[in-house]
């Protein structure tokens, strides 16, 4: 089980190469392990809805979403602290997760996944007869 | 990073200046992954400030925060916004694998490069981005003068 928890968590570590041109910022994540699955927390403000993908492909959970940011665009920037470009950031997922099981929701500026632990590495409980 | 500041005019002093400088010196070590800067009042979310002809515009992030825990005040020329990020109990029987993001109180207060209408400031939270929008005061809007 300890493997699985640790590969779930690995970044990736190298830089991705943006889709979008512009450069990547890295949104922060919390993991919480629960008993049937695992939820991933992660803080994307100004991305939107509909422009965030997250997708699995052999063993990585990636999620990207670009950022545009109206009104601060406009007119002449005094003061910038807040990254342009795009979030990207990839998770490693072990053996023992659901990969069609993953459910994700969007809501003012936390993406929040909800994986599930694939039936062989649920924690059961034997009745002792 | 340490050239951001670039397009800021010299005679805008930002109260957080000292603390925005930490965060770029840090910023040249871990790029994009530092978290929200720290101090003693609470958290300082990432914020921009722009101008329009108008007026000025501020935008923060404060991801998963609710509009009745945003404070927004103005004394004159500074502005305030400052508030609380609660964060969700977590369930039972869970284990917190990792932990990045902020929660908590936080605060930013910056002087404003123009007088402002205190009474039309506006502000609007969606997608975890805060926009307030403070129109410019008559005497510091751009004027023309004719030639005769």
């Amino acid at each position: 089980m300890s493997e699985t928890n640790n590969a779930l968590v690995k970044h990736n570590g190298e830089t991705p190469a943006p889709f979008d041109g512009g450069p990547v910022a890295v949104p922060p994540a919390d993991v919480l392990e629960e008993n049937d699955g695992y939820v991933l927390t992660l803080d994307m403000p100004g991305a939107r809805r509909g422009e965030i993908s997250v997708t699995v492909a052999e063993g990585t959970l990636a999620v990207k979403a670009p950022l545009a940011r109206p009104g601060a665009l406009d007119g002449r920037v005094l003061y910038r602290e807040i990254v342009r470009g795009s979030y990207e950031r990839f998770f490693t997922l072990g053996e023992g997760i659901d990969r069609d099981g993953i459910e994700a929701q969007y809501d003012n500026g936390v993406l929040t996944l909800r994986l599930r632990k694939s039936e062989a590495v649920k924690p059961k409980e034997i009745t002792i007869r | 990073m340490l050239v951001r500041f670039e397009n800021r005019p010299a005679g805008f002093p930002l109260i957080d200046e000292m603390l925005s400088f930490d965060r770029e010196i840090g910023e040249l070590f871990a790029p994009s992954i530092a978290p929200v800067a720290f101090r003693e009042n609470g958290f300082v979310p990432r914020m921009d400030v722009a101008e329009g002809k108008d007026d000025v515009v501020v935008t923060m992030e404060l991801p998963g925060v609710s509009k009745e825990d945003v404070r927004i005040s103005l004394d004159k020329d500074l502005l305030s916004i400052t508030g609380e990020r609660k964060e969700k109990a977590k369930s039972d029987g869970a284990k917190q694998i990792a932990s990045e993001r902020w929660a908590g109180k936080f605060s930013r207060t910056l002087r404003l490069p123009y007088e402002v209408e205190a009474s039309a400031v506006s502000a609007g939270l969606a997608d975890g981005l805060l926009t307030v929008v403070l129109p410019k005061a008559e005497s510091a809007k751009p004027r023309e003068i004719a030639v005769r």
